[in-house]
């Protein structure tokens, strides 16, 4: 399945993509070579739509006592609910459905690289600085909401409640501030290297395994590539929680402290 | 790898579209189908304790009438013996009374045909002794002494009685 591996654009190597595999083929197509370029999103849509067809068929029919999938999907979201509430308290409820996608949303992309023909969207920078942006807008809209303006400005001042916190607020504020734009970098960041490293030490053993038989003119070559692949399974899932976790650390640091 | 405001914008907003989608149809209806499940489950289990005392106290009531019936078929059963028993005396009693009545009355009719039988006797001796006599003193006897024998005679027999 990997046996047409590519290094593409003479960067790090990939496993080759059905995007890829056509650009190789059909270089010249206009449309191809808009696929290429477009190659994070495309596989970010494909996956959307798969989510979608899934929770349409999840829920379509839904009953009160559950049929499978009905059942895995409530199994998902109630864990994803529960997290919600663990982390934020009574209102986790509100930011479920939010910090849920995002969950389900990097799960499967992460994932997505290890389907054939397949890419994993998050091992782009783009993606991840895309889904940091959403989550950097959401908690400042979400602190804005919450503690009114008033609020959040006295949130960045660092919340001075007597002379020496006044005292700091010089030093406080740029931090804060600084802080607010550092957590989706962060974010995006961590994603993205995390990802990114793993697709291409698949693609590197994949490099290597068709190498390995290479002399005898073999089609396909060694499967050295899934040891890592299983791995790729832990961090991935791993990743997106980290992110999702991150967000709703980020989300409950804005609300009102009485309420965590 | 090369950044490009365009694809970041394009990937945040199809995780909006994605949110969006989700939200409507996955989180809002399962989310409520969870709740509602949950308020079901506590529901019915309610109503089973509910049902579960209410039986106890139905069981408790049966068992307490059972025995209430128990004890009254127990005392009309006592009553109809006692019953029994006093009938049993009073046929006894008056079984005995007609026993005695009978046996009074054949007495009484032992004792009247006792009489009637002496009285018949009598009267056959009488006449067995006036043929007997007739016959020895016919020759010698006159009409007159004839009558005043017979009548001494019959004094007799009735001083004889």
């Amino acid at each position: 399945m990997e046996a047409a591996n590519s290094a593409h654009g003479g960067g790090a190597p990939e496993v080759a993509n059905i995007i890829t595999l056509l650009n190789s083929y059909f270089h010249e197509s206009s449309i191809v070579s808009f696929l290429h370029h477009w190659e994070n999103p495309v596989f970010s849509v494909l996956i959307i739509i798969g989510l979608v067809i899934v929770a349409r068929m999840a829920t379509k029919n839904r009953t009160i006592v559950p049929g499978k999938l009905q059942n895995f999907v409530e199994f998902a979201l109630e864990s994803l609910d529960n997290l919600s509430k663990g982390v934020i308290g009574h209102h986790g409820r509100h930011y479920a459905p939010f910090i849920g996608t995002l969950f389900i949303y990097i799960l499967v992309m992460n994932l997505s690289g290890l389907v054939p023909f397949m890419k994993s969207p998050s091992s782009s920078l783009n993606t991840t600085i895309g889904l940091a942006v959403i989550v950097f807008i959401y908690v400042q809209y979400t602190g804005l909401r919450r503690l009114g303006l008033g609020g959040y400005i006295f949130h960045l001042l660092g919340q001075p409640r007597d002379v020496m916190g006044w005292v700091f607020v010089p030093l406080m504020l740029p931090l804060h501030v600084i802080e607010e734009f550092i957590k989706p970098m962060s974010l995006s960041l961590r994603l993205f290297g995390n990802v990114f490293g793993e697709d291409v030490l698949i693609g590197a053993f994949v490099t290597m395994g068709i190498m390995a038989l290479s002399f005898m003119g073999s089609p396909i070559g060694l499967p050295l590539q899934i040891p890592f692949m299983m791995l790729a399974v832990i961090t991935g899932t791993i990743q997106a929680l980290v992110f999702t976790l991150l967000s709703t650390v980020y989300i409950s640091l804005m609300l009102p402290h009485e309420e965590h | 790898m090369n950044l490009e405001i365009q694809q970041i914008l394009t990937q945040a907003i199809g995780f909006l579209v994605l949110l969006f989608i989700l939200k409507k149809i996955a989180w809002k209806p399962l989310l409520s189908l969870l709740d509602e499940r949950r308020e079901k489950i506590i529901s019915e289990f309610q109503s089973i304790e509910r049902t579960k005392s209410e039986l106890s106290r139905l069981e408790q009531e049966y068992k307490a009438r059972l025995a209430e019936i128990d004890a009254q078929a127990r005392q009309k059963i006592q009553e109809a013996i006692t019953e029994g028993q006093k009938i049993a005396v009073d046929v006894q009693e008056k079984a005995r009374e007609e026993a005695k009545n009978i046996l009074n009355k054949a007495k009484d009719n032992i004792d009247l045909e006792i009489a009637k039988a002496r009285v018949e006797l009598r009267n056959q001796v009488v006449s067995l002794a006036i043929g007997a006599a007739e016959k020895v003193i016919k020759a010698e006897l006159s009409d007159e002494r004839h009558k005043r024998l017979v009548n001494e005679f019959i004094d007799e027999a009735g001083q004889l009685r």
